[in-house]
């Protein structure tokens, strides 16, 4: 059916394509154009003045952001109880790069190897006083809760506990306190509540705007009723596990944790 | 002591390519290369995590000697090298070090490489080449961080991929050589283990781990040939590996446990001593 000449081709094709695959997956970006500020315990990298068309971060709000992540920074270890000793860098993108390079404009993204996280800088925002008294923060505590927590508790294995801490920690989503959008929806759109069990079982069937806000509550709700300790040792746990481990820990079944879950929401 | 009839199969198995080899080497002849690499790695951040993804900073940094060997049986080829363990260091994008304890972090590695070259093409003093190409990775990172935290990373890994491999014979008995491995490790074919510590010595985290990676290994020689048989080689290696592991082996990511986003530049020379006949791949 094929003679040997067709064979050779093939090879030669299939292995082009195959040795051609490293571009198809991945680009290094080596650009080092970045203004350098160190603090206490937070390290800001952002770009120059004039270094793209959307507005780069001035020195004054350079220094006003160091000082919001250095107060997070502490806030965010008594609040789960873990110390944590290294610095954090922060790569501060201006907003017309940010979707190319770091794969999104509207926030950033976590990594905790590396203590470092990526962020997009946005000039005007809404206004909000976050819930450690920082007034207008360009960047939240969310990012750098990733940081702390996946470098003092482990890598965890769901989506719930990872993004959970994270927006409880913080306390808001898309600049509004959590328990507003939670008390929104349980009163004007039902569905967007979420129970224990989509959270663990089904995370990627959500939009951010419903999964990041219910998680945050309910990791929130965990903590208030069984202590920070326990919803720590609970971290790294993969999601089928969960359930039994809780009880293990706190003597309540999943079906209770329910009950009590829903009973929280409606005291909101 | 009784042996068991999978051993005994892995026995024959490895006896009868011995004597594959073995009747490989008398027929078309032996050659050894020693060799030394010089080797810079980088290991980069994710900084961007959807496809196409975008390696970035900060980066991880070792600069390591590899020596090694290859035996080349005719058609087959055989690469050991086991680098003199490194130091670690990183850089945030303007050349800091804000990450790692340079006095105590380190890294390893160690690789067995197998190729068995086919002919594809030839046209007069050109010819290319076309070859399975399998081995084993073997590597071992600890990362010391400044406030005294740890991870530990190992792993060991199988892979399998196509090799196309182009030489121009040039006067002189001088060759020129490019070399292009993509390489394909299966999360089936590996294991790694991870393990973190906080900056008071309390473990925070073991898991095994199985990863995905791609790696293309770009090579480009050149080699002279001498009256004695004795060849004399210089090279440059580009060699990039990606991919990401998780908790069980899939893949797609789960629970990203560990990654690689890997850019390593070797420089090497090899001197080369012929056994029996020419084992130039013909």
């Amino acid at each position: 059916m094929f003679n040997r000449k067709m064979i050779k081709w093939l090879i030669l094709f299939i292995s082009i394509v195959t040795l051609s695959c490293s571009d198809l997956i991945i680009s290094f970006d080596q650009d080092d154009n970045w203004i350098v500020k160190d603090s206490a315990d937070v390290i800001l990298h952002y770009r120059p003045k004039n270094y793209s068309n959307s507005a780069s971060p001035t020195s004054c709000q350079a220094a006003y952001i160091l000082e919001a992540q250095n107060i997070y920074y502490q806030a965010i270890q008594d609040s789960i109880d873990r110390d944590y000793h290294d610095k954090v860098l922060i790569y501060l993108y201006n907003f017309d790069e940010a979707l190319e390079k770091i794969g999104t404009n509207g926030g950033g993204h976590a990594l905790p190897k590396y203590n470092s996280y990526y962020y997009t800088f946005i000039d005007s925002n809404r206004s909000i006083t976050d819930h450690f008294g920082v007034v207008d923060p360009y960047i939240g505590a969310h990012e750098l809760v990733h940081v702390i927590t996946h470098r003092t508790l482990g890598y965890p294995r769901t989506k719930l506990m990872s993004e959970g801490y994270a927006v409880w920690l913080d306390g808001t989503f898309a600049r509004l306190f959590i328990e507003d959008i939670i008390s929104y929806y349980r009163d004007e759109q039902p569905d967007k509540i979420l129970t224990p069990d989509n959270m663990l079982f089904n995370p990627n069937d959500y939009q951010s705007s419903v999964y990041y806000p219910n998680a945050g509550i309910f990791i929130k709700f965990l903590v208030h009723k069984y202590g920070v300790e326990t919803v720590n040792s609970i971290f790294t746990v993969p999601a089928n596990e969960l359930a039994v481990h809780l009880e293990l820990l706190t003597g309540e079944n999943w079906e209770s944790l329910n009950s009590a879950y829903d009973q929280y929401l409606q005291n909101l | 002591m009784r042996t068991s009839g999978s051993s005994i199969k892995i026995k024959k198995t490895v006896l009868f390519l011995i004597c594959l080899f073995t009747l490989s080497a008398a027929e078309e002849g032996v050659m050894i290369g020693f060799n030394f690499h010089y080797l810079t790695y980088a290991s980069f951040s994710q900084q961007r995590n959807n496809t196409p993804m975008i390696a970035g900073y900060p980066v991880l940094t070792a600069d390591m000697i590899v020596p090694g060997i290859t035996l080349t049986l005719g058609r087959h080829e055989i690469y050991a090298g086991i680098g003199i363990p490194a130091g670690l260091s990183s850089n945030n994008g303007s050349g800091h070090n804000f990450l790692v304890d340079e006095d105590h972090s380190y890294y390893k590695r160690m690789n067995l490489d197998y190729a068995c070259h086919f002919p594809l093409f030839k046209w007069r003093n050109f010819k290319t080449y076309h070859a399975l190409n399998t081995g084993i990775l073997f590597e071992d990172r600890f990362i010391h961080y400044l406030s005294n935290a740890k991870e530990y990373s190992k792993d060991i890994n199988v892979y399998v991929g196509p090799r196309l491999r182009a030489d121009i014979l040039l006067p002189e008995d001088i060759m020129i050589s490019f070399c292009f491995d993509g390489r394909f490790y299966i999360p089936y074919l590996n294991i790694g283990s991870l393990t973190s510590y906080d900056s008071s010595d309390n473990l925070i985290y073991s898991s095994t781990y199985y990863a995905f990676y791609y790696n293309s290994v770009l090579k480009l020689s050149v080699q002279k040939t001498f009256s004695d048989g004795i060849v004399l080689q210089v090279g440059m290696k580009n060699n990039e590996l990606v991919g990401f592991a998780n908790s069980r082996p899939l893949f797609y990511t789960e629970d990203l446990i560990h990654f690689k986003l890997d850019r390593l530049w070797q420089f090497y020379v090899e001197c080369t001593f012929s056994f029996m006949r020419s084992a130039h791949v013909q």
